[in-house]
């Protein structure tokens, strides 16, 4: 059987899937990025290799995320795509007369509007990570509750508790002061939720045209309490799709799908065994003090990027210099 | 022979060619910073105070970079550029922004001032020689000469399409004829648009990402002028006319697929004609994108942005065509 591989290497979680010639996922993976972009794509590949004993080809590859340089790098890719892109391929196909995608990561957000199956306009959150995964995470170590919880225990609250949502910072004081005043924790937890959809909605979301059917996807999807919020500030049903933790890379591997033309780039899962050192140096050829990375493999270079001249182009594979915020 | 030498940032890259061939004509040498580097960010945005917008901050890098260099720092205080209007606030203080640098060098800074029919450029051309020890008379003949040289390089990016550089050191520009590639108009003040240590390479990603750039600067000023009149109320400040009056004639004519406009985060007059700018894009159906800059942007966030963008270009134009 043919199969086609995509990986979304984000800033907190990595996500891998595989899916057949009619985009169905046939194995899929969610780990924790944990700093360690190298060994989370060489790990989410391990864990869906049983596919080439199952009598998988894998006939293409894609990337994407904040990482996607550096997977292409390890994996070899026939498609490398931004995040924005990712999501929206893969909320079209997997939510049907999509209009509005709204996508919360780890470190960011960002939402896709579309009509007639074309993305005609979208945005990211800027320099603020007010409301994205790695914040509720913290929020709900600090009130004791796991993350997988969160949601359920917002549903709880029929009295929501007023959290100023605007700033992270703030919002993590004005839930210490709320406590003490001794609000329940239920109505804090849905408070918090409220404030954070309403920052989305008048950050991420200002100006853009938002209309149902509305897609919910990315790893904060999975709190039930940020859809409830959406819900009753948007005034109709949001849907999550099944899938949501591994959109990116679902919509990595149709692109990939769409982009293979015969030989595919990617390297097989051997890569999962071989050892990858990456380095990060300053150049000192010019004022500009460019940061460059570069990683090996075996004593040979196979990417490197970061400067703006062609002083450290390296042969092989085109990665655009100053890709990106990677290892 | 004296040097003066002229910091590579704000309206260098609106009116150097005119400054150069005037200081040419009266025999004094110019010399000039380097292109915007980190070092000379790096050494701008630490003497300068926090609300000043990064464009600014990069100048202070050049003039400490410059004054090694040269006798006297040319800082002119450009006030208005025509009647009923300014520039920006920050260009009206800069030889008072630049001072508190204290760098040695005597500061050189004419000015030039339309409103109630104060000092014409010319005059502060002038004025200007004058200080520098030339006579009244060869000031207004350099003056002239200068202003022909302007003329040739203002057409080249009028007429030729041409970029800054380009046109600067009157080089043809090789841009692509290619008609099936999206074009996107760059909007953005003429030291956002062409100075790569600021904009972080945006024109350069563009054309790595098979779209054609559209300048500005490449209106003239007949047509900005007639596309601001489209605005509900005049506005203050000449530069940002000149923004909102290229791209609403740029969008009309449907000569751009999308606009991307680039401004500094500290920059008060673009906050409030990006909204217009958005408006207009939005009213015609061409995408807009904004992308602001400070001395924290990272150039992987923009380039997902830009990415996605052209992305969203390249399907909209297809479904155009079948």
């Amino acid at each position: 059987m043919r199969v086609y591989l995509g990986i979304d290497v984000g800033s907190v979680s990595t996500d891998v899937a595989v899916i057949d010639d009619d985009n169905r996922l046939v194995a899929g993976a969610y780990l924790m990025t944990r700093g360690q972009p190298i060994g989370a794509v060489q790990e989410a590949l391990q864990a869906v290799s049983d596919c080439s004993q199952r009598g998988m080809v894998v006939c293409g590859a894609g990337a994407t995320g904040s990482g996607r340089y550096l997977a292409a790098a390890i994996m070899g890719a026939d498609a490398v795509k931004n995040e924005i892109t990712a999501h929206a391929v893969a909320a079209i196909d997997r939510v049907p007369g999509v209009s509005t995608v709204i996508e919360i990561g780890g470190q960011d957000s960002k939402i896709i509007i579309i009509r007639d199956g074309v993305v005609v306009d979208f945005a990211m959150n800027s320099v603020c990570a007010a409301g994205t995964g790695s914040f509720l995470d913290r929020q709900a170590a600090r009130l004791g509750i796991p993350i997988e919880e969160f949601g359920r225990v917002a549903l709880c609250s029929s009295r929501p508790t007023r959290i100023a949502g605007r700033c992270a910072v703030f919002a993590e004081s004005d839930m210490v002061h709320k406590q003490q005043v001794g609000h329940a924790v239920e109505d804090i937890v849905w408070g918090l939720c409220q404030a954070l959809v309403r920052n989305y909605l008048s950050n991420v979301g200002k100006g853009k045209d938002i209309r149902p059917p509305v897609a919910f996807q990315g790893g904060v999807a999975a709190n039930a309490g940020m859809k409830r919020g959406f819900e009753e500030a948007l005034g109709y049903e949001v849907v999550v799709p099944e899938e949501h933790k591994l959109m990116g890379a679902i919509g990595a591997a149709i692109l990939a799908r769409e982009a293979c033309c015969g030989k595919t780039a990617f390297r097989g899962f051997g890569v999962t065994h071989e050892r990858f050192v990456s380095r990060g140096f300053e150049c000192d050829g010019c004022a500009n003090s460019c940061e460059v990375t570069e990683i090996h493999s075996g004593g040979s270079t196979l990417a490197r990027w970061g400067g703006r001249c062609g002083r450290w182009a390296c042969a092989k594979p085109a990665v655009p210099w100053r890709a990106g915020s990677v290892v | 022979m004296m040097v003066v030498g002229i910091p590579r940032g704000l309206l260098f890259y609106e009116y150097y060619p005119l400054w150069r061939a005037f200081f040419q004509a009266l025999g004094i040498a110019v010399e000039t910073s380097g292109p915007t580097s980190r070092a000379v960010l790096d050494a701008g945005v630490s003497r300068a105070v926090d609300e000043a917008c990064l464009p600014v901050k990069a100048y202070l890098g050049h003039c400490l970079e410059l004054a090694e260099r040269c006798d006297a720092l040319f800082v002119p205080r450009v006030v208005s550029v025509e009647r009923g209007a300014y520039t920006c606030p920050k260009l009206l203080g800069l030889p008072e922004i630049v001072g508190s640098l204290r760098t040695g060098r005597p500061l050189v800074t004419p000015v030039v001032d339309y409103t109630r029919g104060g000092s014409r450029a010319v005059d502060a051309a002038i004025a200007c020689a004058r200080r520098l020890g030339c006579g009244s008379v060869r000031a207004a003949w350099a003056y002239v000469r200068a202003r022909l040289e302007y003329r040739t390089f203002t057409e080249s990016l009028q007429v030729a399409g041409g970029w800054f550089e380009g046109a600067v050191a009157g080089r043809a520009e090789t841009g692509t004829a290619d008609r099936a590639r999206p074009r996107v108009l760059v909007l953005g003040h003429v030291y956002m648009v062409n100075d790569r240590g600021i904009n972080l390479g945006i024109r350069e990603h563009l054309l790595r990402l098979g779209v054609r750039p559209v300048a500005p600067q490449w209106v003239a000023r007949r047509n900005w002028t007639s596309g601001a009149r489209a605005l509900p109320k005049k506005l203050f400040w000449t530069y940002e006319k000149q923004l909102f009056g290229a791209a609403k004639h740029v969008v009309d004519r449907g000569e751009c697929d999308g606009v991307i406009q680039i401004t500094s985060f500290g920059c008060g007059p673009d906050s409030l004609v990006s909204e217009f700018v958005r408006r207009e894009a939005e009213r015609s159906r061409v995408p807009y994108m904004a992308l602001t800059v400070d001395e924290h942007a990272g150039e992987a966030g923009a380039v997902t942005r830009l990415e996605a963008f052209v992305d969203m270009l390249a399907r909209r134009l297809g479904d155009r065509e079948t």
